[in-house]
């Protein structure tokens, strides 16, 4: 088959490639991990874990994962640390997002609170 | 599944390339997306097609648009794609929260302003109240033996005063006004009390009383010759003084008007 003789040299050269850019091995992502720290330190001051106690832990458990990883000697598992942190980042700012929300969530309703409070007391009437 | 075909159809090239190729296939861009891609844009598309939201979070908007292309991109790696949709989903979870936030702060200006108006409304409503219960304490001068007699309530004074309240002169206006148009009537006015407190004490408060309306209306320009003042205290109540309602009756001021001698 020609096309297969022709395209042989090229999956050879790709297939190179692909393994010269998996033996990299990265060094500890210390600036994503900064970033999650703050991320979720941000979080902490905000009190996201009484909005969002889910998103909380698993930010906590992600950042813990990607330091774990990034001591392995394992090049995969080194590998795993930067997108783990970068994912305890998300966490930790979607807990911060919801707990922002459920605040704004509960003046409001206090507002509301009050105004009706208020009609139903004109209701009422005067000397009521 | 496309890892799999791959996998079959290059194997035939030959164990040499074996290693290789299967690292390959590994890689290869996967035809198929993880359909939390499409579901990311499509709650992106969502809420930037929100008009309550769109404008509300345009840093944090931009930053779910640009995580949501990152997952779209095609990747060689399942778990790196894994990882993209995972970041795109959230910060489009991130943008909307952050614009419902400023969607709900901008909101309490409306309600803060829709306070200021109830409180408004219901200010009206007193004194529209108030001036209904006025309306209905205004006095119509009744016919009787000792000629027409014009009963003002207890609204002309504060409790245990004897100075006319502000606000409090209309219907003494409008005796003024008929004084003036019927110049040969004089005026009897008469204080009387409810029962609390001593006698002595009711019988100067009510003479006080009588006084005031009669310099109010003499100050109006009525003839001081044409107004007599009397305190009548406690001695000739109208209804039961052990009632707040029969007390509040009591307390007034009668104004007599006398007929013209013949």
């Amino acid at each position: 088959m020609k096309t297969a003789n022709l395209s042989t040299p090229i999956l050879v050269a790709a297939g190179a490639l692909a393994l010269a850019a998996c033996a990299t091995v990265p060094l500890p992502p210390n600036d994503a991990f900064q970033a999650a720290d703050i991320a979720i330190s941000n979080a902490e001051n905000d009190h996201a874990a009484d909005y969002a106690p889910l998103e909380m832990r698993t930010a906590h458990e992600k950042i813990s994962a990607a330091r774990a990883d990034a001591m392995q000697t394992d090049e995969v598992q080194v590998a795993q640390a930067r997108p783990l942190a970068d994912e305890a980042r998300v966490e930790a700012d979607l807990a911060s997002a919801k707990a922002h929300l459920g605040k704004a969530e509960a003046v409001n309703q206090e507002l509301q609170k009050n105004n009706s409070t208020l009609n139903q007391e004109i209701q009422r009437g005067p000397g009521g | 599944m496309n890892t799999i075909k791959n996998v079959i159809r290059t194997g035939l090239y030959g164990s040499t390339l074996g290693a290789a190729a299967i690292l390959l296939a590994a890689c290869a861009a996967d035809v198929v997306k993880d359909p939390g891609v499409a579901k990311a844009r499509a709650e992106l598309t969502d809420l930037q097609s929100d008009p309550r939201l769109a404008g509300r979070a345009p840093i944090a908007i931009h930053d779910a648009d640009t995580a949501v292309r990152d997952a779209e991109l095609p990747q060689t790696d399942p778990v790196v794609e894994t990882h993209l949709v995972y970041i795109a989903e959230r910060r489009v979870q991130i943008a909307r929260a952050l614009a419902q936030t400023k969607y709900d702060e901008d909101q309490r200006k409306t309600l803060s302003e829709q306070n200021g108006q109830i409180q408004l409304n219901a200010r009206t409503n007193e004194a529209n109240a108030e001036k209904l219960k006025n309306d209905n304490l205004q006095a119509q001068p009744k016919k009787t033996d000792r000629g027409m007699v014009l009963t003002l309530g207890d609204v002309l004074f504060s409790t245990g005063r004897s100075d006319l309240k502000p606000g409090s002169v209309e219907n003494l206006d409008r005796l003024v006004t008929f004084l003036g148009q019927a110049p040969d009537r004089t005026v009897r006015i008469e204080g009387h009390t409810d029962n609390r407190g001593g006698q002595d004490m009711n019988q100067a408060l009510s003479q006080k009383r009588a006084d005031s309306v009669s310099l109010y209306l003499t100050g109006r320009g009525i003839a001081s010759n044409r107004v007599t003042s009397v305190g009548e205290g406690y001695n000739s109540p109208v209804a039961d003084n052990n009632t707040d309602a029969g007390r509040q009756a009591n307390r007034r001021v009668e104004v007599i008007i006398q007929d013209p001698p013949a």
